[in-house]
């Protein structure tokens, strides 16, 4: 008995000197094929933003954490943006204060810091990029070639969304209840001019007749300063208004335009749609309309939660489902109003960055 | 050091004493054993941290000294910073904390934070585990935590000065004095901490380059008083009044994937100001108890954005009146019956809620019988009924059983099953935009088996083993969801959560003259998972386990005393923690080691102490909480004196 008693103490020695250890992976970016390259925000102070890369052509190739992966360090908390200048991928990380600069297979290549809550790059010429930020008061102005922070333009006011317009940068003055967007000059990078929308305004979109949309959420629900939201259309060289529409009892989220710039987009969405028969989802209407569609283009099923989407050059639809908040999401893929394909992605999918086949 | 290692650790501290039932032959001197006694409240586990713990561990604070000694896991945003317990895989609310059976748990947000509470100012701490504090109040699925602030009539005391120095500026004094007669004591405590904490770390998570430096805003300073009056007119009556004064300061740091060089600075201020006064008596067949307590606390977060100079303030106060009577009476020697009440007025003024005054008004009682047939076998068994907001709840129960196995040994065998109710919070009720205040109370139903075995195994040994298994379901488990992508989020009852595990402890002790050592270990194995009801297809939550509930921990402490030395080791292990509903995220395992070395000795006749204290000896960088580093490796000394 004493004698299998320590034959088994020296197993468990033994066996608890045995170590495993994870093996590197690669990532191989299949550029021959189309690509879109999904930011998943994470939640706040998780630090569990991540990109993913999907094939739509060829799921099988699909790719998590992207960054992870290649650089063995988180991408940071809360991924908002990201865009390509001068080969490389600008991506912003809102929460972790700075921008990650990687070449074109995600290899680490330049951490811009010294930032507040960065939002959006919006390049304005061929080596100034305006960085909006949602805390600073102001738009950083950065070159993009040696990967500097060189200026600030002072708004007074969260900046967001940005669109360039002849020489003016119009940016969207969101959150706190504030109901403006911005004129900025980009030959001086200064601001000259104020204009009002709606409470919370977002995104923008300039169509084919290069008028200007904007949407105005109308603030959280429950806030003090909600009301309607708003699509206002305006005239960006004189800043007149068109028209607008107005959304009495809801609040569209997010708004794109499709390719041929005629036709607008917007979500309207909700947690637990309990109604076969509700309202929810992405609406479709054309640019010459002056009133807004009364049914839902792809209506939001029960359970869903549609959290972003985007329009593809085809005028497809990917949509994200963020679920939960708290584990991976989806994007699902749509044809005219029909799903297609579905693909599975990281927390709070929310930006598509797409890239053609070279 | 890996896990496997650790559990080999463990395996081997029980097999010696679990060895020892096999031997055929054990030779023993004589030796008196005395029975021990059925606790009160039978079929529940229950364990006490010893008053020598908490002597050994003066400057630290009760999240410390639950971690490094209980099976439960504490989740904790770093030194000082805020820290909550997790019970047999519930959530932080689902703890009940007392102080002296006054409950302290926050009304807006239902939890304690564990880092505000000094060992010094404890004399005693009990862990109740399940519903086993449903005799004090519904409402604690995981369990509770008793702080205990109590006379010893028996015991000499002296006054003590104590003050330690440390780690990144660390420093505590603190002090205790007993004025005392045949009929009155008066103890006055007080302490005074301030800790710069800006420990030097290396920062390879935010960007390509590895930031070195010191930690940025993450200091704190606290200071406290308590005052307990003690009276005593006869042997079988006592009346106390205790006061408590604490301010506590904490600067918030960020995690390490934030910026901190740039960017927004947290600051928490808690005041509170906590008194009681409590009554006992005995009187023939009657025992009676009395408790009146005023609680108030001030919380203020402040948050400043330091480039653009912006600050923004959330404040609340909040107070509370608790009156509590007990009545017990023995009907004859093997039975008793208690009937208890109790009324608790919270009220609130703050600008977080859907209004800047709110009050809530709950009272309850309950009829309790215990049997116990010449302390082999004991029935206990409870009912309780409140009223809370003017509804009435639904009726809870306890009912356990402990049997004595072997008749002239310490061995027990206990069950017993409870329906506990939990109610939302203040926070889940009113908070503004979108509090809920249709929320529907969480029900639970537990079960939980033991076998309890203490024994002399020679005239120098003693051995305890504990285990303990439990099964637990919870219906209309509050879930904060958001509700739209543009919505804030919104409580509900979403949830059902079925959890289920065993704890293993064992304590082996050893005497031979001036020499004694204690080996105690803890093991614990939780499954908590979400058993939900699915509305979207792509759900993965379902049978997961819920975030932040390790599925291991292992403590393991060994206390050495030699004549005037005394030697202590700690290990602590916490295995992977999930930080996303689908379990896709990790926040990875750790192990710390803590070692203390103390020597008493007597100066100008008095007793000093003198007390080297290193925490994480291996400097290992680890996270609680995911990306909020834990104190690196801190050495404290700690002189203390008793006049």
């Amino acid at each position: 008995m004493k004698k299998k008693a320590y034959l088994f103490l020296l197993f468990i020695l033994l066996i608890s000197c045995i170590d495993s250890k994870l093996e590197d992976r690669r990532i191989t970016i299949h550029k021959e094929l189309k690509r879109f390259i999904i930011l998943n925000e994470g939640n706040f102070t998780y630090g569990n933003a991540s990109v993913n890369i999907i094939y739509p052509d060829s799921s099988t190739l699909n790719e998590e954490k992207l960054f992870q992966t290649v650089n063995g360090r988180p991408l940071g908390d809360v991924a908002q943006s990201m865009i390509k200048l001068d080969e490389k991928y600008f991506i912003v990380i809102n929460n972790s204060r700075k921008i990650e600069v990687t070449t074109l297979d995600f290899k680490e290549f330049k951490t811009i810091t010294g930032l507040t809550s960065p939002r959006y790059i919006l390049p304005v010429s061929d080596e100034i990029a305006y960085v909006s930020d949602l805390y600073a008061k102001a738009i950083s102005i950065l070159n993009y070639k040696n990967y500097t922070i060189v200026g600030k333009i002072e708004t007074g006011k969260p900046t967001e969304r940005m669109i360039k317009f002849k020489d003016k940068v119009f940016v969207t003055n969101y959150s706190y209840g504030h109901s403006t967007i911005q004129v900025i000059d980009c030959k001086n990078h200064k601001l000259i001019k104020e204009i009002e929308v709606g409470p919370d305004p977002t995104d923008m979109a300039m169509d084919k007749y290069n008028h200007l949309w904007v949407l105005s959420t109308g603030g959280y629900s429950g806030a003090s300063y909600a009301t309607d939201a708003k699509i206002s259309v305006l005239n960006p060289d004189d800043y007149s208004v068109i028209k607008d529409f107005t959304f009495p009892n809801s609040h569209p989220s997010h708004m794109k335009i499709g390719v041929q710039l005629d036709t607008i987009y917007y979500l309207q969405s909700t947690f637990s749609v309990l109604d076969v028969n509700s309202t929810y989802g992405i609406y479709k209407m054309s640019i010459e309309e002056n009133n807004t569609p009364v049914e839902p283009y792809i209506k939001q099923n029960r359970g869903n939660l549609f959290y972003n989407f985007f329009v593809t050059d085809t005028n497809e639809i990917v949509v994200s489902d963020a679920i939960d908040f708290q584990q991976k999401g989806v994007m699902f893929q749509y044809h005219k109003n029909t799903k297609i394909d579905s693909f599975r992605v990281g927390i709070i999918p929310q930006f598509i960055f797409k890239e053609e086949a070279e | 050091m890996t896990r496997k290692q650790i559990l080999t650790i463990f395996f081997v501290t029980i097999w010696i004493p679990g060895y020892s039932y096999f031997k055929d032959t054990v030779k023993v001197k004589n030796v008196t054993v005395k029975r021990k006694k059925i606790e009160q409240i039978s079929g529940f586990k229950r364990e006490q941290i010893d008053e020598e713990v908490l002597a050994l561990n003066p400057i630290s604070d009760l999240s410390q000294i639950i971690s490094e000694n209980s099976p439960i896991y504490v989740k904790s945003y770093g030194q000082n910073g805020i820290a909550t317990v997790s019970f047999r895989g519930t959530n932080a609310t689902h703890t009940a904390v007392n102080w002296n059976g006054v409950p302290l748990n926050s009304i807006t947000l239902g939890q304690f934070d564990f880092s505000l509470i000094p060992a010094f100012f404890m004399d005693n701490v009990g862990i109740g585990y399940g519903s086993s504090s449903l005799k004090n109040s519904s409402g604690s699925f995981g369990g509770s935590v008793e702080i205990e602030n109590k006379a010893n009539w028996n015991k000499s005391y002296k006054n003590k000065y104590a003050v330690s120095y440390g780690s990144n500026n660390s420093i505590t004094a603190f002090a205790r004095d007993v004025i005392r007669t045949q009929k009155w004591m008066f103890k006055t405590r007080a302490f005074v901490q301030h800790s710069d904490n800006d420990y030097y770390y290396e920062n390879d998570q935010l960007s390509m380059e590895v930031i070195k430096g010191h930690r940025k805003h993450a200091g704190y300073r606290s200071a406290g008083l308590m005052e307990e009056i003690y009276f005593r007119p006869s042997s079988y009556s006592s009346l106390n009044f205790n006061f408590w004064a604490q301010h506590n300061y904490r600067e918030l740091p960020v995690p390490f994937v934030v910026d901190d060089r740039n960017g927004r600075e947290g600051e928490l201020d808690n005041n509170n100001i906590r008194t009681s006064l409590n009554y006992k008596s005995l009187i023939n067949d009657w025992e009676i108890k009395a408790t009146v307590s005023y609680l108030f606390e001030e919380m203020k977060y402040n948050s400043k954005f330091v480039a653009i100079d912006q600050d923004t303030t959330y404040k609340n106060e909040s107070n509370t009146i608790f009156a509590k009577f007990d009545l017990k009476y023995k009907i004859n020697e093997f039975s008793s019956i208690e009937f208890g009440m109790d009324n608790k007025y919270d009220y609130l003024n703050s600008n977080q809620h859907i209004s800047t005054f709110i009050d809530r008004n709950k009272f309850s009682s309950f009829l309790g019988l215990d049997f116990n047939y010449l302390n082999s076998y004991k029935l206990s068994s409870l009912i309780r009924q409140d009223i809370d907001r003017g509804e009435v709840s639904e009726l809870t129960f306890s009912s356990g059983i402990d049997v004595r196995i072997f008749t002239e040994k310490d061995y027990f065998f206990k069950f017993n099953i409870a329906k506990n109710i939990h109610r939302p919070n203040l926070n889940d009720l009113y908070y503004k935009p979108n509090g809920n205040p249709n929320l529907k109370e969480e029900k639970g139903l537990n079960y939980e088996s033991s076998i309890m075995i203490e024994d002399i195994l020679t005239e120098s040994i003693r051995i305890e083993t504990h285990l303990t298994g439990y099964f637990m379901d919870v219906k209309d488990w509050i879930i904060w969801k958001y509700d739209g992508v543009f919505g804030e989020p919104t409580p509900k009852n979403y949830s059902k959560v079925e959890s289920k595990g065993f704890e293993l402890f064992n304590k082996l002790t050893f005497k031979h003259n001036e020499f004694s050592t204690d080996l105690i270990t803890n093991y614990t194995y939780t499954s908590s998972k979400n058993k939900s009801d699915i509305e979207n297809i792509n759900d993965n939550s379902r049978n997961k386990q819920l975030i932040y509930v390790p599925k291991h921990k292992v403590n393991f402490r060994t206390t050495t005393h030699y004549k005037n030395w005394n030697l202590s080791y700690n290990l602590n292990y916490v295995g992977d923690r999930y930080t996303s509903t689908d379990n896709s995220g990790v926040a990875t395992e750790y192990i710390i080691h803590d070692l203390s070395l103390s020597y008493s000795f007597k100066a100008f006749e008095k007793e000093n102490n003198l007390q080297l204290k290193v925490d994480n000896i291996a400097n290992t960088l680890y996270y609680s909480v995911k990306f909020y580093p834990m104190p690196y490796r801190q050495i404290n000394l700690i002189y203390s004196i008793d006049m």
